[in-house]
């Protein structure tokens, strides 16, 4: 008898180990599983901020571990409720409502809302067959969905077969909604983030403008209330002062204005270019000879270098003028008293480039060919200077919009509004040509421009 | 004044009664620190968008210092945020002026009542 029962002990050990054995393994195989699902799920879900979709992918990732007829979400959406029922199995059109139902009922219960009033919009899909098939459900589970603290839906799984789900099954789905709602949120904060900086750049933006634009207006008027007042004298050397100082006012004001609506007009897709053949090398000529004067009060020399010009350039003349004068006016701007300006035109690019190198003045810091970012046969125009020449940093943000609305003053003394190089940017992408600059403090800087012909 | 405009400090100065106030300008905040210690100044009228050390800087540095002379500060500026004029009141700025928004006679006005005030203080 103990013989027998020691052997019945063991016999017991050994059925108890085997059913660790297998529940181990149970568990082993479902952490795999879990891991994949995690994993497939992570890379599926992306980078949505989509609710109802990343409910699709995980309904439709659970057929790989979960036996069921249907699985379906529920999601408040606008006031209205969205439902998605995938079929593994075809079933019965009452197992479909049956399952409708207790979803409408959890979620009521969940969220402590009556949704009987809402307007259900339903997407079913799969092994849709609504006359045959089981009508009834035999085992179901819920989840609820919530994603930062608020519930969002519930996800169902239901079998035609009763007594199916174990805590397990739950557990598991418990773990992958609440992966992606962790997830879900990160993108939300990223984004929120995102947008949050974009804003505050922008309003920056905005009172840099605004308070632009008032000083010098204000500055008019408060030289007219002067005038007015009877503080300043008609005829006398200050009057004479005070009305310089408003003609410079409303001249950059003029400017200022001008430049914006330029701008505006750009970004609003909707500034005209109109494009007819033009003598590049008159216009330039035109724009170097305007300068003369300004590069002459600095002692800078100006030169022209055309290299083999076509004689015509099919572009929007008034426009190329524009960028002509940013470029020029911010050369002779940022040039020292007795330096050199160059200019140079000329046409590279396309199948039957020439492989030599560019024919760019010596000198200067120049731009290569990778720089011009030319894809087909192109005019070039380079402005070099030996100026003063631009940080590093600061180079790429020359040609941006938000950053370049400056201080008036803080150039010292020079004024501009910062835009025009924003703007001739605009004109050239306008022209499907490329903009850009090269520049080493101390040495000097080339800004250049290509016009696809 | 410390302001980056070349024309309202002169606007203001012919504007403010010549027996009554001698105007010292400034173009950016670090002058403004180096005029306030030689001129001794009894009110600073600070513009607040300026280069190199602008006027939120030139309050911080003037709360924060042991040594410079404790003066009113008066601010003017064509910044109208509300954020913006709430923060220099709260850094001890006794007045704000919305450049744009107002006559240089109302400032004028401004500059005497704060003096007066400041005045009755002592």
């Amino acid at each position: 008898m103990v013989l027998m029962g020691a052997a019945g002990y063991l016999f017991w050990k050994l059925k108890l180990k085997e059913k660790e054995i297998a529940m181990e393994r149970e568990a082993s195989t479902r952490q795999v599983y879990e891991l994949s699902i995690l994993k497939e799920l992570g890379e599926r879900v992306g980078y949505s901020l989509d609710v109802e979709e990343i409910l699709q992918i995980i309904t439709n990732s659970l057929h790989q571990f979960i036996d069921y007829t249907a699985v379906a979400y529920l999601v408040v959406k606008d006031k209205k409720l969205r439902l998605g029922m995938h079929f593994d199995k075809s079933a019965h059109h009452h197992f479909f409502l049956e399952m409708k139902e207790k979803m409408l009922a959890s979620l009521g219960a969940l969220s402590n809302i009556s949704y009987d009033k809402f307007t259900v919009e339903e997407i079913i899909s799969g092994a849709v067959e609504m006359e045959t098939g089981p009508e009834k459900i035999g085992s179901f589970f819920n989840i609820p969905l919530v994603i930062g603290g608020k519930l969002t839906g519930v996800l169902t799984v239901a079998n035609d077969q009763p007594g199916l789900y174990k805590e397990g099954d739950m557990t598991i789905l418990y773990k992958i909604t609440g992966q992606v709602s962790e997830a879900f949120v990160r993108l939300q904060k990223v984004v929120a983030s995102e947008q949050e900086k974009i804003e505050k750049v922008r309003e920056e933006y905005t009172s840099m403008i605004v308070h632009e634009l008032r000083s010098p207006l204000d500055g008019i008027r408060k030289i007219i209330e002067l005038v007015i007042g009877g503080k300043v004298v008609a005829g006398s050397k200050e009057f004479e002062e005070y009305i310089n100082m408003a003609y410079q006012s409303t001249s950059w004001t003029l400017e200022l204005v001008n430049d914006l609506l330029d701008l505006s007009k750009l970004q609003a897709g909707k500034f005209e270019i109109v494009k007819a053949d033009t003598n590049i090398k008159e216009v330039i000529e035109n724009r170097i000879s305007f300068y003369q004067v300004a590069a002459g009060a600095k002692k800078i020399h100006v030169d022209f270098v055309p290299n083999d010009l076509p004689t015509s350039v099919l572009c929007d003349e008034r426009a190329v003028k524009q960028i002509l004068n940013n470029f020029l006016s911010n050369a002779i701007k940022f040039t020292g008293e007795g330096g050199v300006i160059s200019v140079v035109a000329f046409v590279t690019g396309g199948k039957d480039a020439p492989t030599s190198p560019l024919p760019m003045p010596v000198g200067f810091v120049l731009p290569t060919s990778a720089d011009l970012k030319m894809k087909k046969r192109s005019l070039c125009v380079t402005v070099c200077d030996n100026g003063v020449g631009i940080n590093q940093d600061m180079l790429p943000k020359l040609f941006q919009t938000y950053k370049q609305i400056r201080l008036s003053s803080a150039t010292g003394g020079e004024r501009g509004t910062g835009l025009g190089l924003a703007i001739a940017k605009g004109i050239t992408e306008a022209h499907g040509g490329s903009i850009g600059a090269v520049s080493k403090e101390g040495k000097g800087s080339s800004f250049f421009f290509t016009i696809p012909l | 004044m410390i302001d980056d405009d070349q024309f309202f400090p002169k606007t203001l100065e012919a504007a403010l009664p010549k027996d009554k106030y001698q105007l010292f300008h400034a173009e950016d905040g670090e002058v403004g620190l180096a005029k306030l210690k030689a001129e001794k100044p009894d009110l600073v009228i600070l513009d607040l968008m300026m280069p190199k050390l602008d006027g939120t800087a030139f309050l911080k540095k003037l709360q924060e210092s042991t040594d410079l002379p404790k003066v009113p500060v008066l601010v003017s500026s064509n910044l109208s945020s509300v954020k913006k004029i709430s923060d220099v009141m709260a850094m001890g700025a006794v007045g704000y002026v919305i450049k744009s928004d107002e006559s240089l006679q109302s400032i004028v006005q401004d500059i005497e009542r704060v003096l007066g005030e400041e005045g009755k203080k002592v």
